[in-house]
């Protein structure tokens, strides 16, 4: 008997070729550089001449890549992101809050407003309405999805998988040690990032992600760009802030205050200097936005910018998850759609040398629970965004939906590993040079086609 | 702007109680030479050995000890605090602090009474559906879902920031410190989420009758209280979590099990993540607290109930234990029992207790001292305190001022240092949400970090910066205080730094990082200048966000 995953997985590769126009087979990413490279432009064709040369390009500059995680915390329900409008069994087990197919689909609709239908994007999966502002890069092929995406870590923790997504880790029989920084930060190492704005997040505290050895730095978004201080005394209060926290990193090397400050007046100094963008306006409200748009205010200027990383949460939806049209997620996913859609318009041509990922600890149950949301799950989704990517697409193999095709019995599996992914990217945007210790004692696979 | 605080009934009550606890320290000091014999703690006043007993390793009780208990057990020490400390001695300010109800804090009730709502929470709720039209409110309804006018919205709004001044004031105002910093920690241990459904109107019961009268009793009370609270059962879904029955209405409606209360009792609340427990634990679990419930709102009242027929009743077997079928309501207390009696639960609790009192990374002997005396004591709070006080590590000065303050403390903290107060508004929770802690507004079941890199960033170091700014102004949305009277204008930069250093550190600021700010003040006009900038570094600068 064929099995429905092995069927779906190979219409989910036939949709990609058809999308893509790249009918190259699996390959390593390096082998499809110059493809790639034609499509990014200049900065990536630099980038790829560097890692033909066997050196890392200059950290910094202008037009230099640039790598953007946004991290959605709380474990985003993949399932609703990308639309598995194909699967009756979606439909089986979700009578209240399936996203309801595209016009014309094959499942069965429940209610007739085209508003909470999935937007078509293949026969087999859709977009969730409310991203519906996503469409342009879809078209544009600037947006790929990766479904069965997630970390092969089986913790259904929050904070657990988090960590371990972030450190890039996964607790499996036979992982190795656990490294004590985050992948991020050891991509600024294998950068060599100097710069005080060169790896940024904009998040409340430093995101594990970005903890380690090399210069990083937590901004809170939409921060008003001074500390208060009348224009008269402002240079004997930040000054006399910077010296006095200058002094106090000195004393305790180990300790974060000190560094804390003089990071933070640093910082704001070079923030206060970049232009303002006209696109500021099109931003969802909110944290989420500001941070994006002041993501792009630093890459669209010299800042030394070359990884960001943003977080949104609200995505834990055990209950009144909703549907394509109404309640939690349907909230979320607006704000996520908003935001990354204003992201991709304000950066403009710069969106040639950014990739940005969007990801989340992991996925919800297939079934919806007792109280018309999902539990904790395995597998997710994820987003891929960017001017060189070979957007379009689908990726990774669906792991099915069939009883039997689920992790223990009731999750999405996982197919594609976030490292793999990761490092794909990283590699590309990066070279092999800067990638080395990204993922210490993983292998990476090459097999998703995300730059064609 | 602010009022002038006259001699308030705080104040007043303040001072008699010192004057009172003077007769104890003489009686003390003659024994015990002002050492802090925290070694010799024993468990009552009654039995308690000479305080000569004091064994030879005791730290001196200096000026930086008395602050660091102040620090740590307390949300830091009003202006002679330290010293009256220091002068009694730490075995009798420790008994008295773990038997708040025998603390007179009759000042600091005056004080908070303005935050109290008159209603209950179920009159709140009912409030609230009236002004909105009278449409019935879905408990998971969230602030963007709320219909109405923006009136009606900021009215809903003010609830929750009522709510936070009702705990916020407490902290700054009340003498019973240990028992606030108690119920700091066990708000965040069982975190709950104010803009989840009613919990708004929840939250202050749920603090004021669930949480402080258990924070320093036995943890299995505190447990079961909080499990039948309306405001945890609500924010962890547990409320709509029923038996899913084949072909019923529920099932029809897609009601069923969830798991999240489940979950977060296991992993958060006692067993700890690495707590040995699987998903077929959780799932069982879960199958426990089917029935654990809320009343409906149009019911008049929002109180937990066991809904008999939403329970299921087969048989479960949780960690290795049987659960026979049958048992109702009565496994659920049976198994809130076994968690709160588990040891991993006392090493869970242990570890988080000594890293919040003692060290970000605490160590074994600690953790390990503290677990016993939760498995010798059932769970009594307060002994596991005593336990991790007695400790060495609680005071080497390696630990001393090495926790980054949250912006709670750093805005307590302050407040209390110039011997301020709560103005009668809902300001400081504004101030607080500011700095990144708005109470009752973390979404995650983990409650607030403990841990100072959680709370240190630079764009939080720069918020400080703002806060310090701000206090040195006098302008400190919500609180009232007056600078003049700790604070005397000079226009000698040195005297300023030495004030400063006086009222913010009790003088244990070293020289250096007196002298430091004293070079950042030379080049000031005038003497408003030269404190006001004084205070703006002290409070805003490095060594005031450590405790």
């Amino acid at each position: 008997m064929i099995s429905r995953r092995n069927f779906l997985s190979l219409s989910a590769a036939g949709v990609a070729c058809l999308g893509t126009e790249h009918l190259l087979a699996a390959a390593p990413s390096g082998a499809a550089a110059p493809s790639g490279a034609a499509r990014a432009g200049a900065a990536a064709t630099s980038a790829g001449t560097a890692r033909a040369a066997g050196t890392t390009p200059a950290p910094g500059g202008s037009g230099a890549p640039v790598l953007v995680v946004v991290l959605l915390r709380g474990a985003a329900d993949g399932l609703s992101i990308a639309v598995p409008h194909g699967s009756p069994e979606y439909y089986a087990v979700r009578k209240q809050i399936a996203i309801q197919p595209p016009s014309g689909g094959s499942g069965k609709a429940r209610s007739g407003k085209a508003a909470a239908r999935a937007l078509p994007l293949t026969p087999e999966f859709g977009l969730h309405p409310r991203l519906a502002k996503l469409l342009p890069a879809w078209q544009a092929k600037e947006l790929s999805l990766i479904v069965g995406f997630g970390s092969p870590d089986p913790s259904r923790s929050h904070f657990e998988a988090q960590d371990r997504m972030e450190l890039g880790i996964a607790k499996v029989p036979g992982a190795p040690a656990s490294p004590d920084s985050g992948w991020l930060n050891r991509l600024a190492q294998g950068l060599g990032l100097s710069a005080p704005l060169g790896a940024v997040a904009f998040a409340p505290s430093l995101p594990m992600i970005l903890r380690g050895v090399a210069p990083s730095i937590s901004l809170e978004a939409s921060q008003a760009y001074g500390i208060g201080a009348p224009e008269a005394r402002r240079a004997a209060l930040e000054g006399g802030f910077e010296r006095l926290y200058a002094r106090a990193a000195a004393l305790h090397p180990r300790e974060r205050v000190g560094g804390a400050g003089v990071s933070g007046l640093r910082a704001l100094a070079e923030l206060r200097a970049l232009p303002r963008s006209k696109a500021e306006g099109n931003y969802p409200r909110g944290n989420f936005g500001a941070g994006l748009s002041d993501l792009a205010r630093l890459i669209k200027s010299n800042s030394g910018l070359r990884l960001g990383f943003v977080e949104l949460g609200g995505w834990d939806t055990h209950t009144g998850q909703g549907d394509g049209d109404s309640g939690r997620l349907a909230r979320s996913l607006t704000e996520l759609g908003g935001g990354l859609a204003a992201f991709r318009e304000d950066l403009g041509d710069a969106q040639a040398r950014v990739v940005t990922l969007v990801m989340t600890e992991f996925g919800r149950t297939v079934a919806q629970n007792g109280t018309g949301g999902t539990d904790h799950g395995h597998g997710g989704a994820a987003l891929l965004l960017g001017g060189s990517i070979a957007g379009g697409q689908v990726l990774g193999s669906w792991p099915g939906l069939a009883r039997e095709d689920l992790y223990q019995g009731r999750d999405l599996a996982v197919t594609t590993d976030y490292r793999d992914v990761v490092a794909q990217i990283a590699q590309r945007q990066f070279g092999s040079g800067a990638t080395r210790q990204l993922f210490p004692g993983h292998t990476v696979s090459t097999k998703l086609q995300i730059f064609g | 702007m602010l009022q002038t605080p006259g001699p308030s009934g705080a104040l007043q009550g303040r001072r008699a109680r010192t004057a009172t606890t003077c007769l104890l320290v003489a009686w003390f000091a003659s024994g015990c030479g002002g050492a802090p014999s925290a070694s010799t703690l024993s468990p009552s006043p009654e039995s308690r050995p000479a305080p000569s007993a004091a064994s030879p390793q005791s730290p001196s009780f200096d000026q930086a000890a008395a602050r660091h208990v102040y620090s740590r057990l307390a949300f830091g020490p009003r202006p002679g605090d330290v010293k009256a400390l220091q002068a009694r001695g730490f075995d009798a300010w420790l008994n008295e602090q773990l038997a708040p109800s025998k603390l007179q804090d009759s000042a600091a009730e005056e004080r908070v009474r303005g935050y109290r709502s008159a209603l209950t929470p179920a009159e709140q709720l009912r409030a609230f559906r009236a002004l909105r039209g009278g449409r019935a409110a879905a408990p998971e309804l969230a602030d963007e879902e709320m219909p109405g006018a923006p009136t009606t919205r900021r009215e809903f709004r003010a609830l929750a920031a009522r709510a936070q001044m009702l705990q916020l004031s407490r902290f700054v105002e009340s003498e019973r410190q240990l028992l606030e910093v108690m119920t700091d920690f066990w708000s965040n241990h069982f975190n709950v989420y104010a803009r989840k459904g009613p919990v708004r109107f929840l939250a202050s019961d749920y603090v004021e009758n669930t949480l402080r009268p258990r924070a320093l009793g036995k943890f299995g009370d505190l447990l079961l209280a909080t499990a039948k609270h309306p405001a945890m059962l609500v924010y962890l879904d547990n409320a709509q979590s029923v038996k899913p029955k084949a072909g019923s209405m529920a099932e029809a409606r897609g009601r069923g099990l969830n798991e999240n209360y489940a979950r977060e009792l296991l992993e958060l609340h006692t067993l700890g993540v690495d707590g040995g427990y699987t998903q077929h634990d959780v799932q069982d679990v879960a199958r426990v607290f089917t029935g654990w419930s809320v009343t409906r709102p149009a019911s008049g009242q929002l109180s937990y109930v066991f809904r008999k027929r939403q329970h299921d009743a087969a048989a479960k077997r949780i960690l290795s234990q049987d659960f026979p079928a049958g048992q109702y309501e009565a496994e659920g207390m049976r198994l809130i029992k076994a968690l709160a009696a588990h040891p991993a639960t006392a090493r869970h609790l242990s570890r988080k207790l000594c890293a919040r009192f003692v060290s970000d990374t605490p160590d074994e002997t600690c953790v390990k001292a503290a677990s016993e005396a939760y498995l010798a004591t059932e769970g009594d709070i307060s002994m596991v305190v005593r336990a991790i006080v007695k400790q060495p590590s609680f005071w080497t000065a390696e630990n001393q001022r090495s926790k980054v303050k949250s912006p709670l403390e750093l805005v307590v903290s302050s407040v209390r240092a110039v011997d301020g107060h709560v103005d009668g508004t809902t300001g400081l929770a504004e101030t607080l949400s500011r700095l990144g802690q708005p109470l009752f507004m973390y979404a995650a079941p983990t409650g607030y970090p403990e841990n100072g890199e959680a709370w240190l960033g630079p764009g939080q170091a720069l918020s400080r910066m703002r806060f310090g700014i701000q206090f040195a102004s006098g302008r400190v949305n919500g609180a009232e205080f007056e600078l003049l009277p700790l604070l005397p204008l000079t226009d000698n930069p040195a005297r300023a730094s030495a004030a400063v250093n006086r009222v913010f550190f009790d003088g244990t600021l070293g020289a250096e990082a007196e002298a430091a700010i004293t070079a950042e003040l030379t080049q000031l006009a005038s003497p408003d200048r030269v404190r006001e900038h004084a205070v703006a570094f002290a409070v805003g600068g490095p060594d005031f966000q450590r405790q």
